[in-house]
């Protein structure tokens, strides 16, 4: 199976919100990174561009890594928010870092948007990041892939504080309102990490995480990106074909499948950024993997 | 008592097998002995790096390994460097390196800079989010031949066509080759905004580097 498949393309990197879209709402930026109010305002124009019910926040990948201190940049010039540098420079500091704080900062206000958009009828999506992408900000990389080849106590310590905070952030986001919970980490597709790495991270970490997930009593939809389903893929995950009734956009496919989910279900192998048409969405199977 | 080759092919196999911490023990066994530390770096370490890049291209590493491998060497480097000797030191040539402006995507950038130096090229690396006019005040510090740039975001692309028009506007366009790389980016985009090479992965990288140099070399003279 591993050696089958065929690495999912992203096409994130032509950006979400591109320089027109970013010219057309000026009036909302920079208060759209850190103000709920116009955070979801943004988040609903977002959505209205791609002809979808799904609005996504936030607008940035380094939210997570800000809750643990991260410098961040860009918040008023073309290019969005950034970190400023590597947080961090040694692996024994993750587990020093503060814990993440829901009652204040963007996070909360994070939080706070998920519920407007739901009073404006709109599906809110909450966009996580996963392990190796936090760690990019955090750290030189190199420092935590070796860190994770040798299994340093200090970094298994810091991805079970950041599992937790996740949960949270997660449980928060779904009392909310919000219905689709978006994970990705670029860092792990296939190509950069290869077929035997790609499954050591799969099955140590992300699969027992998503089975914490899916012991929450919350209804909606993880929604895990292509490049991230990929290792799951090599890690022998396995995942059932939903036929849909009739074609439609992706997300709209899985905006349908969260608005009718009784428990938290796992959908992914593809992108809610594409604006393409399919007949089938793709379901991870989560009851047979180990916690 | 381990013989000079011994130790050689040991700090080779530390690199290559990402023994990131017995590099720096072997390394400094190895200058106990009264070996050359500049032998040490070539034969050692640097033939380690090259073996990691052979079993990258091959499929056998990717880049976490490569990554890991590249940190051995420096660790090794670092124990080493101090103990060069002046008729070691030799001319490299220099090359500036970084993400342009407004993106922070380094690893690309980090392991073309990793297969530039196993390469022999002085690399000056400038980091990553680096605004144009801080690749362009590099290179004339240094005489830099080449400047590589790269980012994996759409919406930085047009940083790069900012050097190459710093590099027109100082007159040094020509002198100073460029090389770009990265996600989106494209031979058919480097010829747009008129950058010398593209490459589509490290090893490729490496390289062409070699080719500009040449080519950079002919047109300073």
């Amino acid at each position: 199976m591993a050696g089958m498949i065929k690495p999912f393309k992203c096409n994130l990197h032509k950006n979400v919100l591109s320089a027109e879209f970013c010219g057309q709402h000026k009036d909302l930026f920079p208060a759209a990174y850190f103000d709920a109010a116009p955070m979801a305002g943004l988040s609903i124009e977002l959505a209205r561009r791609l002809d979808s019910s799904l609005a996504m926040l936030p607008f940035d990948y380094v939210s997570e890594a800000e809750a643990y201190g991260a410098e961040l940049i860009g918040f008023d010039d073309d290019f969005g928010l950034r970190a400023k540098g590597k947080h961090l420079n040694a692996v024994n500091e993750l587990t020093a870092l503060p814990p993440m704080d829901f009652t204040r900062g963007r996070l909360a206000e994070i939080i706070k948007a998920v519920g407007l958009i739901k009073d404006a009828g709109y599906v809110p999506c909450l966009n996580i990041t996963g392990y190796f992408a936090l760690i990019d900000i955090l750290l030189p990389i190199e420092k935590g892939f070796s860190a994770w080849r040798k299994r340093q106590p200090a970094l298994l310590e810091f991805f079970a504080i950041y599992e937790r905070d996740l949960l949270e952030y997660i449980t928060l986001a779904l009392n909310a309102g919000a219905q689709v919970i978006s994970y990705s980490d670029p860092l792990t597709s296939l190509e950069l990490l290869g077929i035997k790495n790609g499954q050591q991270i799969a099955a140590e970490l992300i699969l027992p995480f998503f089975k914490k997930i899916s012991c929450l009593e919350n209804n909606g939809v993880i929604h895990v990106c292509g490049i991230s389903s990929d290792i799951l893929t090599a890690a022998d995950a396995a995942w059932q074909e939903i036929k849909l009734e009739q074609e439609e956009y992706y997300s709209t496919a899985v905006v349908r499948q969260a608005l009718q989910a009784t428990e938290i279900k796992f959908l992914g192998r593809g992108c809610l950024h594409h604006k393409r048409k399919t007949n089938t969405i793709m379901q991870l199977l989560i009851e047979d993997i180990k916690e | 008592m381990k013989s000079k080759t011994e130790f050689l092919t040991e700090l080779s196999r530390c690199v290559a097998e990402m023994e990131d911490d017995l590099v720096v023990e072997v390394a400094h066994a190895y200058l106990q002995q009264g070996f050359s530390a500049y032998e040490g770096i070539m034969q050692g370490l640097v033939t380690g790096m090259e073996i990691a890049g052979e079993l990258f291209e091959q499929g056998e590493y990717y880049v976490p390994e490569l990554l890991i491998c590249s940190d051995a060497m420096y660790r090794g480097l670092d124990v080493f460097k101090p103990h060069m000797l002046p008729e070691d030191m030799q001319e490299n040539i220099n090359i500036v390196i970084g993400v342009v402006e407004g993106d922070t995507h380094d690893i690309g950038k980090n392991l073309v800079k990793i297969m530039l130096e196993t390469a022999g090229f002085n690399v000056h690396d400038l980091g990553r989010d680096v605004p144009a006019e801080d690749f362009v005040r590099k290179a004339q510090e240094v005489d830099a031949r080449i400047i590589c740039m790269s980012t994996l975001m759409t919406t930085t692309m047009d940083n790069m066509q900012k050097v190459i028009d710093l590099l027109k506007a100082e007159n040094l366009y020509g002198k100073v080759k460029t090389m770009i790389g990265g996600a989106p980016i494209s031979q058919s985009f480097a010829d747009l905004i008129g950058a010398d090479a593209y490459s589509a992965n490290a090893i490729g990288a490496a390289r062409k580097a070699k080719e500009l140099a040449a080519l950079a070399d002919e047109a300073v003279q």
